[in-house]
């Protein structure tokens, strides 16, 4: 009984509408209109292009008799996405969580909070994963066709297939908390842990082989033996392409009773590791006080700095698109060879021909999107948000500031990527400066369109931060409104290439994204203090 | 002098949080704020920092007017908040640097104030660690410095003495006094009512966001305790 109303409670406190987009629906029906627009327009590009690309080799597969490897797919990216999001989230859900202070002194037995905890840490990943690979679910079933036993094999072992890489992903995220926290940064050596793993997932995915019509086929081999190495992979592929009732047991039996045992094991070190709390490394620092006075803006800027790299989420999740591209960007010098085939598969297929320098100014403007720390920076003020309201600052030098802080973070990065890959693929001196004219410039424009997302939709009231980072509506608009800008940018090269020369197309946009940038910048100047004025501190 | 000129504030648009509300803080005025939970307190101290907008009336201080002069305003004024929420990621020096650059304190000046009330209220020695490692005095204390250390002219407190130690309290009353005798203006809101009968010059009671007492604390009290005079009030339909 107690289970059910913790959970509930749980999953209100984390996933209610006002907490997920920040504001009461009901009361802001504008906002709720303008965000489901950008869900909506999400939703459909998100299925549009991956639905495209899984039913397009859904038909390759189903022309060789081999459907079953869109399994090897949906296994490998649903229990990679689970590992993302248990290294995550595993450490502040289960073994320090922020609510023990007001969950531990009430009458409520441990055991309780802890399955009530895991509940929801398994519902939202089921949910992720879910609709995350929905487009190859569909394409499989599409060609495989629908069969009751077919689908009820499936979901049964979608349900039990994470709950392996959940137990161990745990343990390591719990390591990974206890070993860093006894560093003196832990949270920098954490970030650099991460970005490096993400790296590493990024690299496998993008393997470098041999593009064809789809990109997606340059991943099957890879994904084949993996598949192949690791069983409950090829249990779970059996029991549904095959209804194979011997290997779905093993798969259920295995996972439900591991999972259990861990339960079981657990709890008493969960119990223990949320009485003790983390034990940060605050030594005393004795070193001498250096005062040192600085401009508003630059203060506002190392504020900026210090927030980022104190938060894990935030550096990872705002900070990826830019260390890939410098990532990239050094690796073109080793493999000139392949690096347009790996452009064509990050940004998808049909876009071989178009020319090796927009498809780099597509993957850099994409990293560039990626950054979007304008979207989410105000909100991250949270409980602080009195600090700037109550100083004499004006609202839109607050504003520039964090658009400053992104400019910062992406513009350097481009620029030098834009050189190495000059140097990997070999354009001309007046590509490369133009190229960079029209990083910078795309940049201040997708810096101040976050801004101003995050001006019209703050979410000051949060628990964790990966609720601002990851579903605010603020984080969504300001990823796709960035991913809106290059589409534009694209349809304007599209329609332009067979009519005048690459370095003119690239003038040209440089002026378009200017035209659109302006009016952006103005607003920040004429509107924030407006919109401060409006927002609760 | 700090005007409060008919200010009225509401967050629903149907209760008032402060209703009618006019006051007036004179230069050197020690003026203690009362009344229960939910009365209007943290409101008023939010709307005269310029934190919260409200809806009629207005608030001047020195002839300004947070509506239409609120960067004027805020460089004359501190305030300290019920809660010391501050930036976690940062440590102790680096916040109130941070402070002292957005006020525009030049680097003797800032050495010489933090030294002073860092050294004053005992948190020098963990001014370099993270503010996530302070407790919730220590995180007062560091909130306390930074709204002293620009001089303001104007001192707003809401429930300053909340978790703070017996020497740190004894403390802030003198630094009270002192920054009186020089001509700031210190408003707070508070439920010790003894400090304000012992403290204050000046106090005022608050009751559903209504001004139902103010003036001299003697003129107040009379022959009576100010706990008796708040009960009256608080009982008084």
């Amino acid at each position: 009984m107690m289970y059910k109303q913790l959970t509930k409670l749980l999953l209100k406190e984390n996933f209610s509408i006002k907490r997920l987009l920040g504001f009461d629906f009901k009361k802001s029906k504008t906002k709720g209109i303008l965000i489901g627009v950008a869900l909506v327009y999400g939703l459909v590009a998100f299925f549009g292009a991956f639905g495209y690309m899984f039913f397009d080799l859904g038909k390759i597969l189903n022309d060789m008799g081999q459907e079953k490897m869109l399994l090897s797919f949906l296994t490998i990216y649903s229990i990679g996405l689970s590992i993302m999001l248990v290294l995550l989230r595993a450490s502040g859900y289960l073994f320090y969580y922020k609510d023990y202070d007001i969950l531990s002194p009430l009458p409520i037995h441990p055991r309780t909070i802890f399955l009530s905890k895991i509940t929801v840490l398994l519902l939202m990943l089921y949910v992720s994963s879910f609709i995350f690979t929905l487009p190859i679910t569909f394409s499989y079933f599409y060609w495989t066709g629908f069969t009751v036993l077919g689908v009820l094999f499936y979901i049964i072992g979608f349900i039990c297939l994470p709950l392996v890489p959940v137990i161990v992903i745990s343990m390591v995220s719990l390591l990974i908390a206890m070993a860093t926290s006894r560093l003196r940064h832990s949270k920098l050596i954490s970030i650099i842990i991460l970005f490096a793993a993400t790296i590493g997932i990024f690299a496998v995915s993008f393997s470098v082989n041999e593009v064809e019509t789809n990109p997606l086929t340059g991943q099957m081999d890879l994904f084949a033996g993996i598949s192949n190495a690791y069983p409950p992979f090829l249990w779970f592929i059996n029991a549904v392409h095959e209804q194979n009732i011997v290997d779905l047991l093993l798969l259920v039996g295995t996972h439900i009773a591991a999972f259990a045992l861990f339960i079981i094991l657990i709890q008493g070190l969960v119990q223990k590791t949320n009485q003790r709390g983390i034990r940060s490394n605050i030594r005393k620092n004795n070193k001498e006080i250096k005062y040192q006075s600085k401009p508003v803006v630059q203060a506002l800027i190392q504020k900026e700095f210090k927030k980022f790299f104190n938060s894990i989420i935030y550096a990872l999740n705002s900070g990826i698109g830019v260390v890939i591209l410098l990532v990239m960007s050094i690796a073109s010098l080793f493999y000139r060879s392949e690096i347009e085939d790996i452009l064509a598969q990050m940004i998808g297929s049909g876009v071989n021909g178009l020319g090796i320098e927009i498809l780099i100014l597509a993957v850099i403007s994409f990293c560039i999107s990626m950054t979007m720390t304008p979207a989410i920076s105000l909100s991250l003020e949270g409980k602080n948000f009195w600090i700037l309201k109550s100083l004499p600052i004006k609202a839109e030098t607050i504003v520039f500031s964090k658009i400053l802080f992104n400019l910062i973070l992406c513009v350097p990065i481009a620029i030098i990527s834009i050189f190495m890959f000059g140097i990997s693929i070999g354009f001309s001196a007046v590509n490369q400066l133009l190229l960079i004219g029209l990083v910078i410039v795309f940049a201040i424009l997708i810096s101040t369109f976050d801004a101003i997302v995050n001006l019209y939709v703050p979410k000051f009231d949060f628990v964790n931060e990966t609720e601002v980072v990851k579903q605010s509506a603020g984080a969504i608009l300001g990823i796709f409104g960035g991913f809106s800008f290059i589409a534009i940018n694209g349809v304007f090269y599209y329609f332009m290439m067979d009519i005048t020369s690459f370095s003119i197309i690239i003038l040209l946009m440089i002026v378009i994204n200017m035209l659109i940038t302006a009016p952006l910048v103005y607003f920040v100047k004429t509107k924030s203090q407006y919109l401060f004025n409006k927002m609760k501190a | 002098m700090l005007e409060i000129k008919d200010v009225s504030k509401s967050y629903d648009g149907i209760k008032q949080a402060c209703d009618h509300v006019s006051l007036t803080i004179e230069k050197g005025d020690l003026y203690g704020f009362i009344g229960h939970n939910g009365a209007g307190k943290t409101t008023l101290l939010k709307s005269i920092a310029g934190i919260i907008s409200f809806e009629s009336g207005d608030i001047t201080f020195e002839g300004f007017s947070i509506k239409k002069n609120a960067l004027e305003v805020k460089k004359m004024i501190a305030y300290i908040p019920d809660n010391p929420d501050v930036y976690e990621s940062l440590t102790g020096i680096q916040y109130l640097e941070f402070i002292a650059d957005v006020f525009k304190i030049d680097t003797d000046q800032r050495a010489r104030e933090i030294d002073k009330y860092a050294t004053m209220f005992e948190i020098l020695d963990v001014l370099n660690n993270p503010i996530s490692s302070y407790s919730h005095g220590m995180k007062q204390k560091l909130v306390i410095i930074s709204a002293l250390i620009h001089k303001p002219k104007l001192l707003l407190l809401d429930e300053p003495f909340v978790g703070l130690d017996p020497k740190a309290s004894f403390l802030l009353k003198e630094v009270f006094q002192d920054m009186c005798k020089q001509g700031v203006s210190i408003f707070f809101s508070t439920h010790v009512l003894e400090v304000v009968e012992k403290l204050c010059n000046k106090v005022a009671i608050i009751k559903q966001g209504k001004i139902v007492a103010q003036g001299m604390t003697q003129d107040i009290i009379m022959n009576k305790s100010l706990e008796n005079i708040f009960m009256e009030i608080a009982s008084e339909s």
